[in-house]
């Protein structure tokens, strides 16, 4: 308690370091949590590729013509994805590939064993009772009705489902996104195997066992996809490089501002040394210092993080039009839409640790020296 | 009692630049005993008081505090020991320009499990008071005099009831007429009890002491 109000008067006279340390952390700390915060959604979606079991899953950027490729089968462990809770299934929804989570089409996560085709829903098309209850939907063709079950439910957007049955937009909504697949060859051949899904982007997720055979340029496996477009972002790109810069720069400036405080205290260590201070008391009241002036740091990144939940409101308010296409808007709305309290909070977690290794250290080296600015032979 | 027995120090061992700073040194101190070191600069006078401060490990030789042998102690121990055994009283003051009078005061006892914050004001206040000082106690140390920062820097060296009072030149930076009264505080604890160990360039203050010892290219000899 005597050490913890010793460091505090201390500190009164540091009001600059913190400040400028504020300043240089708090930036750090954003640039650190949005790069993580990116690079853990690309670690998402890797790790989908596993749980999905989409390894042989190949991604093209327009449909493929051919009517002879040998796909594969949808895997059975598709159910996976099924059999996981509601948060689960947010959290893999939610590591789709960008736009694609707003697909009807990937909503309807098909097994394909049986004639039944189990589907997942958005839940404001559902209700609680749904899930479990077997449909009918007439198709165009007027052949067979396809059959579907509703095994789950995740939240989504469309608020039109109505009672027992689908409405009527909904089932054309359902048809048109089956029908993409189903206009394919195959899929009339082999109407219980899923063989392709179509994104909004109109990039085709085949399975094939052989990518040659798809013999179109730009095809790539599904992870390679995902780590290839998140490399070619400018804006997460931006985001790694200015993390990395402003991870360098702040911590040289807590290095600069440690060994300044250190020398201007050096004569203050050894006062306290000649006053019988241990050297695990005369650490102790140094990172009782560090770690008090870390505190307004923290406040300030989960500041910085209100801000740009509110900057990434508005974002989504002028998400349309030229300004939302502007490369330097683009990349504001990339930061701030990536920020969360998780990765905020971590990186926070990280600097200070960093912050209080690089402190002891400084602190170990320069206080050797401290006696010598009180005893001059 | 405090005695070293045969100690030398070395520093910069082994290389080109190697000093011999004490040679085989020994040295009583009985309780109550008034010591004056004196010595050339370079001498070793600082060396022999940062060895008896347990500041320094001298390289051979045994030092005995209380019938204990401290030469092999932890920093940990040795530490306990200077905040609760040994007042330092320096050339420069070695006081936080910065803080009050009585922070500083306080500053050993900060550090001593023995004392909560408060017992720890009150004993400096007890302190001040008994060097007639309580009135500077608000006061911060860069608005005081020397004569007034050496006596303050004495009333934080025997805070904590030291068993030896250590001096480094304590009238060295004051006026012939402060430094007077500084060495009247210092012979007046002397004459309480408190062994006072001074080491010191100025004939004045030698001369004060009951015991002499001249520090010459490391060796220490007992002036007759």
């Amino acid at each position: 308690m005597k050490l913890l109000w010793t460091a505090l008067r201390e500190l009164r006279k540091d009001a600059g370091f913190v400040l400028l340390l504020i300043l240089e952390l708090s930036v750090g700390i954003c640039f650190l949590a949005s790069s993580g915060a990116l690079l853990h959604r690309l670690g998402q979606q890797l790790t989908l590729t596993g749980t999905l079991h989409l390894q042989e899953a190949w991604w093209s950027d327009t449909a493929i013509e051919s009517s002879d490729l040998p796909f594969y089968e949808m895997p059975q462990t598709m159910d996976v994805a099924l059999n996981l809770d509601e948060k689960e299934q947010e959290a893999v929804l939610s590591a789709l590939p960008a736009g694609m989570e707003h697909r009807l089409c990937f909503d309807l996560l098909m097994e394909g064993s049986t004639d039944e085709l189990p589907v997942v829903l958005r839940d404001t098309l559902a209700e609680k009772d749904t899930v479990g209850r077997r449909y009918e939907i007439l198709l165009a063709t007027g052949e067979e009705p396809l059959r579907i079950r509703v095994v789950g439910t995740y939240a989504g957007g469309i608020d039109d489902f109505q009672g027992d049955s689908f409405s009527a937009d909904v089932i054309s909504g359902i048809y048109g996104d089956m029908i993409a697949s189903q206009a394919h060859p195959y899929w009339e051949a082999h109407p219980q195997q899923a063989a392709c899904l179509q994104t909004r982007q109109s990039g085709v997720l085949y399975f094939t066992d052989d990518p040659k055979q798809l013999s179109h340029d730009g095809v790539l496996s599904l992870s390679e996809n995902w780590t290839t477009s998140f490399w070619s972002q400018e804006s997460n790109l931006f985001s790694m490089v200015a993390a990395v810069v402003f991870a360098l720069l702040s911590l040289s400036g807590v290095c600069a501002s440690k060994m300044l405080r250190m020398c201007i205290r050096q004569r203050q260590e050894g006062i306290y040394r000649i006053c019988g201070a241990a050297p695990r008391q005369r650490l102790c009241l140094s990172l009782l210092e560090d770690t008090l002036m870390f505190i307004p740091v923290s406040a300030a990144g989960l500041l910085l993080l209100r801000i740009c939940e509110q900057i990434a409101k508005y974002a989504d308010r002028f998400s349309s039009g030229y300004i939302s296409e502007h490369p330097q808007w683009e990349f504001l709305s990339q930061f701030c839409n990536s920020l969360n309290l998780e990765s905020i909070c971590l990186s926070i977690l990280i600097y200070y640790l960093i912050y209080v290794l690089l402190s002891v250290g400084i602190h170990r080296l320069m206080a050797r020296q401290s006696i010598l600015q009180l005893y001059k032979e | 009692m405090i005695r070293v027995t045969h100690i030398d120090k070395y520093y910069n061992r082994g290389k080109g630049s190697e000093v011999h700073a004490l040679r085989d040194v020994n040295l009583t101190i009985q309780q109550g005993e008034r010591i004056g070191i004196i010595g050339t600069s370079g001498s070793g006078k600082s060396t022999l008081l940062k060895v008896l401060g347990l500041l320094e490990v001298p390289d051979n030789g045994d030092y005995w505090l209380n019938d204990e042998n401290v030469v092999r102690s932890k920093e940990k121990e040795k530490a306990n020991l200077r905040s609760r055994q040994i007042g330092f009283v320096m050339q420069d003051f070695a006081l936080m320009e910065d803080r009050s009078v009585l922070e500083n005061v306080m500053t050993p006892l900060l550090f001593d499990r023995r004392y909560t914050w408060r017992k720890a004001k009150e004993k400096a206040y007890e302190t001040l008071h008994r060097l007639s000082l309580e009135d500077l106690a608000k006061r911060k140390v860069s608005q005081l005099s020397g004569g007034q920062k050496q006596r303050i820097a004495i009333c934080r060296a025997i805070v904590n009831d030291p068993l030896l009072l250590l001096a480094d030149e304590p009238t060295g930076a004051l006026d012939s007429r402060t430094a007077a009264e500084v060495l009247h505080v210092l012979l007046e604890l002397n004459q309480q009890g408190q062994t006072l160990l001074i080491v010191t360039h100025d004939p004045q203050v030698a001369a004060s002491c009951r015991t002499i010892y001249r520090m010459e290219d490391g060796h220490l000899q007992k002036e007759s």
